[in-house]
């Protein structure tokens, strides 16, 4: 946190009163979705998928409404998270091996992620969700 | 003996990386490049032989090679090899002009082994899941290929690029969640094989609306990877932006590989629900994905960034084929997969031949390339009139297939938007590349002679380029008849 001199997210895109009503959208369209997936929906426990679904599209939404880099991430990985309850909940969960592979996966990325990010900081010193060169 | 050839290929890319790491010969780097490369399609073609002879083979449980494995296995090996040979003059040129360290090299050379090795897994994924792990795998280790140069722009790149493919993928890890929900149910329990794809297809009675959303998600998140409209946002930045070869790889192999995950999971929904649902989705994501490229490609400057929204209407089109369906429809659609991947690789390894002789990207600085690359520049011109979609190539066999298909399967609207489309898109990129081969070139530009080893490399991509366009071989041809079947169930 700083290395890459992150103190307080200040900026978001959309307002946050916006962003809650949004999320509270989010929540009651999961639980309508999850009504319509039929079979799979009482494999575990009733509400176990609406609230794996609304996670997913929690972190979707924190990654479109932040600017810094680092907060996309954290979107990310609550969106990665979702994921993995959903899959529990619905199945008995996936094979090992593939739980394994799609955490390995994870890490590499957030790794990858970390490295970009302190790279842009340390040669022009701003953050690299804000570069907009690239446009048309 | 049989299977453990699948396992074998993308072992051996992975394995030659990882010791490219401890070599700091440049020669010797390059040597093991190419000769990576070259076993890979070696590998490949073995692995061909073995399937037309005796059928579809698997390994481990994890690993399955059949058909349509076959056509999307050999393109990236073949692009693999003639990549590697390219990238041979592509980085003595660039360690002249100072873009890359030779420090770096190693790096360089290992990412790439890597990511074929990724690529060769996606490929050759049985179980969806690890279809899933190599996607992912594929954008991490392309991603740092991307920013390489470590330029902003490059940078920035990168980051949208892995920013955008990510999230989109991880809705494909819940659409795949899904279809294995409905498998397991479907079979009251799991077993260890239930995420296959090939034990999938066999099972009889999957929820159709659990298919139908997991089918959804699936497709935004490999279409994202893919590059079709509306989340292609990532795709020009990250082929224009990266090295040339890289760009290659990930215009002509990478895109591809996400459409054959888009291929298992439409075979899944044929099955469970019924052709007219996914290949509607695959109809409108094509169609929207060609509307959405055209005005980009008109309007467009930057030759790489140019031929970066040429892949976006191009992979438009492979959907389109798909959605319009039938054995016409799905055969043109595979036959495209190989002509486009083949073709957008060579123009991309011109163009980075192109950009360092010019010194910029900038179509408008660009001038008289067949005058100081009379080679390069004839590949160039043709390149173009074949991604323009003109006979002889081969792009315009298979797109005349995908509209008969369309035709056939009477939609007159679709067909109707596609060709107008076409016709812009060819005036266009017609054009552009004029303005490039023609006229006088700068005094500054590089007039050095050009150098064998890319040269061998396009003019391997030039003869499939025609050959194809002229004649398909009976192999080649039994290969696409058998690849229809593995998608229409």
């Amino acid at each position: 946190m700083k290395r890459i001199q992150i103190r307080r997210e200040i900026e978001p895109v959309i307002p946050i009163p916006v962003t809650l009503a949004l999320a509270a959208a989010i929540v009651v369209l999961s639980f309508h979705l999850s009504a319509s997936l039929g079979p799979v929906q009482h494999a575990i426990t009733g509400h176990a998928l609406p609230v794996g679904i609304a996670l997913i599209l929690l972190g979707v939404l924190v990654m479109a409404s932040r600017k810094k880099a680092l907060t996309q991430m954290v979107g990310l990985f609550a969106s990665e998270n979702g994921i993995f309850f959903t899959a529990m909940a619905i199945t008995q969960g996936m094979p090992l091996i593939i739980e394994i592979g799609v955490i390995l996966d994870v890490v590499l990325g957030a790794l990858v992620m970390g490295i970009m990010v302190l790279r842009v900081r340390s040669s022009i010193d701003t953050d690299i969700a804000d570069l907009e060169s690239l446009k048309g | 003996m049989n299977s453990t050839l699948l396992w074998i290929t993308p072992l051996v890319p992975a394995v030659i990386g990882l010791c490219m790491l401890r070599v700091r010969s440049e020669r010797l780097l390059s040597v093991l490049d190419v000769g990576g490369s070259m076993t890979v399609l070696g590998l490949a073609m073995a692995v061909a032989y073995k399937v037309i002879a005796s059928g579809p083979l698997s390994a481990l449980g994890l690993l399955r090679a059949d058909a349509l494995t076959l056509v999307f296995l050999l393109l990236v090996g073949l692009l693999a090899l003639v990549t590697s040979v390219a990238t041979v003059g592509w980085i003595r040129q660039e360690i002249a002009k100072g873009e890359l360290k030779r420090e770096s090299l190693r790096y360089y050379y290992a990412l790439v082994q890597g990511f074929i090795a990724t690529m060769l897994v996606t490929v050759l994924a049985d179980n969806l899941g690890i279809l899933w792990i190599a996607m992912e795998g594929t954008t991490i280790t392309s991603a740092v290929l991307v920013g390489f140069h470590g330029h902003k722009q490059g940078l920035e790149a990168a980051w949208k690029y892995i920013i955008v493919t990510t999230i989109g993928i991880s809705f494909g890890l819940f659409g795949t969640v899904l279809v294995y929900g409905a498998a397991t149910h479907a079979q009251s329990g799991g077993t260890a094989g239930s995420m296959n794809w090939s034990s999938i297809v066999a099972l009889s009675h999957l929820d159709p609306s659990i298919v139908r959303i997991g089918f959804i998600f699936v497709l935004v998140g490999y279409g994202a990877k893919a590059g079709l409209a509306p989340v292609h946002m990532w795709l020009p930045d990250a082929h224009s932006q990266a090295p040339s070869p890289v760009s290659a790889l990930l215009s002509g192999a990478l895109i591809k590989c996400a459409l054959l995950g888009i291929l298992r999971f439409h075979t899944i929904a044929c099955h469970a629900c019924g052709p007219a649902f996914s290949e509607r989705l695959l109809l409108i994501f094509g169609l929207v994905s060609v509307v959405v490229a055209t005005p980009f490609i008109l309007v467009q400057h930057d030759l790489k960034r140019l031929l970066g929204y040429h892949s976006v209407e191009h992979v438009g089109i492979i959907a389109l084929g798909i959605g319009f369906g039938g054995r016409l429809g799905v055969f043109g659609a595979l036959l495209h997969v190989i002509n486009h991947g083949v073709t957008k690789a060579l123009a991309f390894l011109i163009a980075g031949d192109a950009i360092n002789r010019f010194g910029s990207r900038d179509i408008p600085k660009m001038r008289g390339y067949l005058g100081i690359a009379p080679w390069c520049g004839t590949l160039l011109l043709m390149a173009a009139f074949s991604l323009a979609g003109a006979p002889p190539f081969s792009i315009f066999i298979s797109e005349l297939m995908v509209i008969r298909a369309g035709i056939g399967a009477g939609h007159a609207l679709a067909v109707g938007v596609f060709l107008v489309m076409m016709v812009v898109i060819f005036a266009g990129l017609i054009h552009h590349v004029g303005q490039i081969a023609f006229g006088v070139a700068d005094a500054k530009a590089d007039r050095s002679r050009e150098s064998r080893w890319p040269l061998l490399g396009m003019l391997t991509l030039t003869v499939v380029m025609l050959l194809f366009g002229i004649y398909i071989p009976a192999g080649v041809n039994r290969l696409l008849v058998h690849a229809t079947e593995v998608v229409l169930g």
